[in-house]
């Protein structure tokens, strides 16, 4: 204890005499005003930081040179041919459900067409038009979603967070089984996308429309279990399975989604901010309608705004 | 069929060619909006080219028979999937011509939803809500 003391004296000894100047200048917190609110002086260090990021593992998908080995999901970008909402979808519903999808009215759009283009997190976001870039590094791959400009993370051979806040995409871990990138995403937002199934004779043809399906609140327990794999070089296809028994009596299984390969300048993933204010055509959650201005008075704002 | 009596404005039925090929699922406000079994082409100035996500917008100033105008509002793809069919943000400017071939508004505003922009110089930009990726096949219908 002692030489501690002495360490410190000499060290706080030479920070003075090394910077007198500043010894001066910074003689002290400058005063409060009178009335002042009473403010902290010093921040708490925060715990130490768990990481489920890469545990010690020598499972494929751990190194650098894992990649060589791993199928090709990082060329280009894929871009969705499916239907971004399920066809036909057939798995029964639990009692609450049911009861939940009878009383439901139907939505003309979803809130991603709505101000701000609000996500509609998984899967949706991911099923959307606008392509998925794939990025790989040891003990993390990562997706970039276009629409939205949101990218996942999976944890690649590493542990779900030990109490992971909500999110729009998800908490994701995953590994390989074979050349299959299985990823398991839990801890969803209350807020994302949800369907339930179709209204009865809607949502048979091969791309299903907002107004064609039913959703819902999931339960706290959603977990979603995806199963990635390149059916050809060009080709990936995305199988997804839903556990969630508040709304179904048995897992869900998707439609199977494919995704075409964009290569060259269009592989490249671009950027999605909304805002332009240029579109007179904007859904309404709140109210159910999609609303269609004038286009002379968007004009007219949009040149305003320009300054003419 | 001819509507304003002029060249300038056509509509174009065309209901079984397009239930036949593609048909734009739109995630921002669905199809619902615009009638995809017809077809308009409207000649006219561009007043606002504006390239920007969910949808880029084209706003022209068309000049009826008889000398009144009116501004349509064309919608197109998104900034990223316009970038990938081959449009620019700089190939229209306020004042040049074009001619726009498009979706119209279920609710007979002067609104479309594009197929196809015929610039001046003669290039054509297609794919006006985004060009499948290579082996999409016939069905393929553009998600945004």
């Amino acid at each position: 204890m002692t030489k501690h003391k002495a360490l410190i004296a000499a060290l706080m000894g030479t920070v003075l005499t090394a910077l007198p100047a500043a010894g001066v200048a910074q003689s002290g917190p400058p005063a409060r005003p009178a009335g002042a609110p009473d403010r902290p002086t010093e921040i708490p260090f925060q715990s130490a930081s768990p990481n489920t990021l890469s545990p010690p593992s020598t499972a494929i998908g751990s190194k650098w040179s894992d990649v060589e080995k791993l199928p090709d999901f990082w060329t280009g970008n894929w871009q969705s041919v499916t239907s971004f909402l399920d066809r036909e979808p057939k798995t029964p519903l639990t009692v609450k459900a049911k009861a939940y999808a009878a009383q439901y009215k139907g939505i003309a759009d979803i809130p991603f067409a709505g101000a701000g283009c609000k996500t509609p997190g998984m899967p949706t976001i991911q099923r959307l038009g606008s392509p998925l870039k794939f990025s790989y590094q040891p003990g993390l791959i990562s997706i970039y979603i276009e629409n939205s400009s949101m990218t996942r993370f999976i944890k690649v051979n590493g542990r779900h967070a030990e109490r992971p806040n909500p999110s729009f995409l998800g908490d994701s871990i995953g590994h390989f089984e074979g050349d299959t990138f299985v990823v398991e995403s839990i801890a969803f937002d209350d807020d994302i996308l949800f369907q339930y199934a179709n209204f009865p004779g809607k949502g048979t043809g091969r791309f299903v429309l907002p107004n064609e399906s039913i959703f819902g609140p999931h339960g706290p327990n959603l977990r979603m279990v995806e199963r990635m794999k390149l059916i050809d070089p060009d080709t990936l296809e995305i199988q997804l399975t839903i556990y969630d028994d508040t709304v179904w009596t048995q897992p869900y299984v998707a439609n199977p989604q494919i995704f075409k390969r964009n290569r060259g300048d269009a592989g490249m993933p671009a950027e999605w901010v909304c805002g332009s204010s240029a579109d007179p055509l904007e859904f309404d959650p709140t109210t159910n309608e999609s609303i269609m201005q004038d286009p002379a008075e968007v004009l007219k704002k949009l040149q305003a705004k320009d300054g003419k | 069929m001819t509507v304003f009596g002029s060249t300038r404005v056509r509509i174009a039925v065309a209901a079984s060619l397009l239930v036949a090929t593609a048909i734009p699922a739109i995630a921002h406000h669905s199809a619902a909006p615009f009638d995809m079994t017809k077809k308009i082409t409207i000649s006219g100035t561009v007043e606002k080219w504006v390239w920007s996500n969910p949808h880029s917008w084209l706003y022209i100033r068309m000049i009826k028979p008889g000398g009144a105008q009116e501004i349509w509002g064309f919608e197109a793809g998104s900034a990223g999937m316009l970038s990938r069919s081959g449009w620019n943000s700089g190939d229209m400017k306020t004042g040049d011509k074009v001619t726009v071939t498009a979706s119209p508004s279920r609710n007979g505003r002067p609104v479309g939803l594009i197929s196809e922009v015929k610039l001046a110089s003669g290039k054509v930009l297609g794919a006006g809500f985004g060009a499948p990726p290579p082996g999409a096949g016939p069905n393929f219908r553009p998600g945004n």
